[in-house]
């Protein structure tokens, strides 16, 4: 699904029939508010046409937006006149391709090709994280307080001692731990918590 | 002795005889002074008509006013009193003794003239008695001519001493033989002193003496003296002979001092107006007009590179005017003499070099309107062209520079519009070869596509042709054109950015504003770049309001307002706001106001700005109304 918005609509019209023509299924919006209100795409890869320059919402106003929302849309800037600063922000801000107007449909299709892939590639990491995110929720407090340690790579002596508890007992809160994120080593186990964003305690 | 006079007979045949041929005026009287005989030429000389000739009283005879008979007298003369005729004759008789030449002054004939007589008597004894002969002589003429002589005489002496300059003889050995009034008064009686005594009171003669050169060289010479007086004296001395053929000079002086104190004046005057117009690189001229006689002060020389004192006339002048300029100055002039202003510009040629010089000047005209002279003055103003041409250039190159930086930021605005129907073009094209890669072509989408090319293609030439006319021109070029028209293409331009920026805009047109007459590009200019700055001064308000206005003021001017609903001017920033190089923006020149100001100043107008009483700031410029509003097109 490829999503275009351009205030002008002949060129919203002449990038649709192009990029239909590739084989690809196109929304058009004529601002940046238009593509705002619409209710958020849970179908397949994804990404966005979108113009720099727009009366109201700029282009980078909206990759704003997006970011703040979290929604992770690869974006394709186009634009009439555009700068080295403004491009470089952009692409610091996650955007695929910044293609100075007028450009070729090769140029164009390649750069969605890209933006697909990349979006793609965003659904496959979501869903393995929401996969051991599931996994994370079922620890009880006291686990999910072991794992933290256990990812420092401390001794289950130490951990006893940080945590104040025998060293038998950190020794089975570490096995359901393992059991419950399906981690067949310690390695695997800081490599689901670093997916999850989980960060081990100061020392 | 005297009897024997009287004793004297004569052959009276043969005195009578004599007597008749007698060339001379002669008359023989009696005791009674009755005339016994008078000689033909005595009678013409008394213009006598009587018959009664002989015997008749004298008195009669010559017409005396005084008859004979006449106790006053002798009937000889009208001063009868002392009639010295009457006398004369008496004595004759009494002593018998002759008289020779005695003047006697009578009114005698029938014209009754003055007449001077040079008169003899003899007394003679004839058969008849004694008698007295009567001789005369006229000397009348001589006399006359005489009296006249001593008149001119007197006349000359009473000029020489009424002469207000002085006249002197002097003699080879220092000595005045003569001296006129003027002199004496002024340096005393030389009491028999030779000069250098009694002027000087020297012992010696002066050396060298000038006056003397006139002894050795026989030609007269002038010089200057500086009197004992202390005054100037400008003397003339010339050769002169005396009566008696001994050389004597003759001196002349003239009292010079007060013509000297004026030159002196004159010349200080004359000095200082030389300088001045030296400093001031103007030049004088007085051109008789009757005489053709040109003068030129020394400054006017200079300007004109001629050497100070060529002779000039009109047509010396104008041959030096450039060829060019010629028949410009010359109507000019012809002009002036029809009584309108004379005050021109022109080139003239100076060795090869072209100058320039301003000239104005009045003609004078007689009672009759006739023009008499001219008086002008001529300034070099050949360095003041060259700055103004400079700066006219450099204006010319600022107004290009800033024309440039405008467009620069109108460069993303034009961009922009121009990129967008080329992208919509480019991605329709290429969609097109798409469908038409596929087994079967959609011909109807096709067909869509191409139609949206055209549309968008004409967007894309509209804009093209916007920016051409911005820039197409570089010299400047003064039409009649309707305001609004401008006002309405810079809008048409700034379309996309009024939209981007969220301004809105408000126009207030007056349709029926007549024409003025303007440079299109930099009126455009000067409207762009206005409206550009109230789009500056609103960037960071939310409520964007724009509103142009135009209309006419009191039949002279049109009015073109822009306000802004922006941050508004800073006092202390007011007044500087149209200097050069004076500016709030980071990324400004400061030049776009101050240029502003110069393109409308040029068209006759003026540019200010004010202060809203709500919010922001509003532009106001004018421009004079065009003269000939019909038949110009925009």
């Amino acid at each position: 699904m490829v999503f275009i918005a351009d205030d002008d609509s002949s060129v919203c019209k002449g990038l649709g029939r192009l990029i239909k023509s590739a084989g690809f299924k196109v929304e058009t919006f004529v601002s940046a508010e238009e593509f705002l209100q619409r209710k958020p795409y849970r179908g397949g890869p994804s990404c966005l046409v979108l113009d720099v320059r727009m009366p109201g919402l700029s282009g980078i106003e909206l990759q704003k937006e997006l970011v703040q929302k979290g929604v992770s849309i690869p974006i394709i800037f186009i634009t009439g006149h555009g700068n080295i600063p403004m491009s470089v922000k952009a692409m610091k801000d996650g955007a695929v391709d910044f293609l100075p107007k007028p450009f070729d449909d090769k140029e164009l299709l390649s750069a969605i090709d890209r933006a697909i892939d990349k979006s793609a590639q965003l659904r496959k990491k979501e869903t393995e994280k929401a996969k051991l995110q599931r996994r994370v929720n079922t620890l009880t407090p006291r686990e999910y307080e072991c794992l933290r340690w256990v990812i420092t790579g401390m001794l289950n002596k130490q951990i006893a001692h940080k945590l104040g508890i025998t060293e038998k007992t950190v020794k089975v809160h570490r096995g359901r731990v393992m059991h419950k994120m399906q981690a067949v080593s310690v390695a695997d186990l800081v490599r689901f918590a670093q997916k999850c964003g989980i960060t081990s305690p100061k020392k | 002795m005297k009897e024997e006079r009287y004793t004297f007979q004569p052959d009276t045949a043969v005195f009578n005889t004599v007597f008749q041929y007698l060339p001379v005026p002669m008359f023989l009287l009696d005791e009674e002074r009755r005339v016994s005989k008078m000689t033909p030429i005595a009678k013409e000389m008394f213009d006598n008509t009587l018959t009664e000739r002989e015997n008749s009283p004298f008195g009669r005879v010559v017409n005396c006013i005084h008859s004979l008979d006449d106790p006053r007298g002798c009937g000889f003369s009208q001063f009868c009193e002392d009639c010295s005729v009457k006398k004369f004759i008496s004595d004759i008789y009494k002593t018998g003794i002759p008289c020779y030449r005695k003047e006697v002054k009578l009114t005698i004939g029938q014209r009754r003239r003055d007449c001077y007589l040079l008169i003899s008597a003899e007394p003679i004894g004839l058969p008849s008695g004694r008698k007295v002969l009567l001789h005369f002589d006229d000397i009348t003429d001589y006399k006359k001519s005489e009296e006249r002589l001593q008149k001119e005489r007197q006349r000359l002496k009473d000029t020489l001493e009424m002469l207000p300059v002085y006249v002197i003889l002097f003699t080879p050995d220092y000595h005045i033989a003569f001296a006129n009034r003027f002199f004496r008064e002024r340096f005393g009686e030389s009491g028999g002193k030779r000069c250098f005594e009694y002027l000087f009171g020297r012992s010696e003669p002066c050396q060298p003496c000038p006056p003397h050169k006139v002894l050795e060289t026989n030609s007269s010479h002038t010089w200057e003296w500086l009197g004992p007086d202390g005054r100037s004296y400008s003397i003339f001395d010339f050769p002169f002979t005396d009566s008696d053929g001994s050389p004597l000079i003759l001196e002349m002086g003239i009292d010079i001092t007060d013509n000297k104190l004026a030159q002196e004046k004159l010349t200080l005057i004359k000095d200082n107006l030389d300088r001045a117009q030296m400093v001031a690189h103007i030049g004088s001229w007085h051109l008789d007009i009757i005489n053709n006689i040109l003068v030129w002060s020394d400054e006017t020389y200079r300007i004109f590179g001629l050497d100070i004192g060529t002779p000039l006339t009109y047509d010396k002048f104008l041959s030096m005017v450039h060829p060019d300029d010629r028949e410009y100055a010359n109507k000019s002039w012809q002009a002036a003499l029809r009584r309108e202003p004379y005050d021109i510009e022109h080139r003239i040629v100076v060795q090869g070099k072209i100058k320039w010089v301003r000239e104005k000047a009045q003609v004078e005209f007689d009672k009759r309107g006739k023009a008499v002279k001219g008086v002008g003055t001529v300034q070099d103003i050949t360095e003041l062209k060259h700055k103004e041409e400079n700066f006219r250039k450099l204006q010319n190159e600022l107004m290009r520079v800033s024309r440039v930086t405008t467009m620069g930021e109108l460069t993303a605005a034009l961009a922009h519009e121009l990129n967008q129907p080329l992208m919509a073009i480019l991605s329709n094209a290429q969609a097109a070869q798409r469908f038409l890669a596929e087994k079967k072509p959609d011909l109807g989408g096709i067909r869509e596509i191409l139609s949206d090319i055209i549309k968008d293609d004409r967007r894309a030439s509209d804009v093209i042709n916007k920016i051409r006319s911005l820039l197409k021109r570089s010299d400047f070029e003064f039409v009649v054109l309707d305001i609004n028209n401008i006002i309405r293409e810079v809008i048409s331009l700034l379309h996309s950015e009024i939209v981007i920026r969220n301004v809105s805009l408000t126009c207030e047109l007056d349709d029926k504003i007549p024409h003025v007459r303007g440079d299109r590009i930099q009126l455009q200019q000067v409207i762009l770049n206005l409206v550009l700055n109230s789009f500056d001064a609103m960037k960071d308000i939310e409520h964007k309001e724009l509103c142009i206005r135009t209309r006419q003021e009191n039949g002279k001017f049109i009015v073109v307002s822009i306000r802004d609903a922006g941050t508004g001017i800073g006092e202390k920033v007011m007044p500087r706001i149209f200097d050069p190089f004076f500016t709030t923006k980071k990324e400004s020149m400061g030049m776009g106001l101050a240029i502003n100001k110069a393109i409308v100043e040029s068209h006759g107008g003026s540019l200010w700005a004010e202060n809203n009483p709500d919010k922001g700031a509003t532009f106001y410029f004018t421009l004079p109304i065009a003269k000939e509003n019909k038949g110009g097109k925009d």
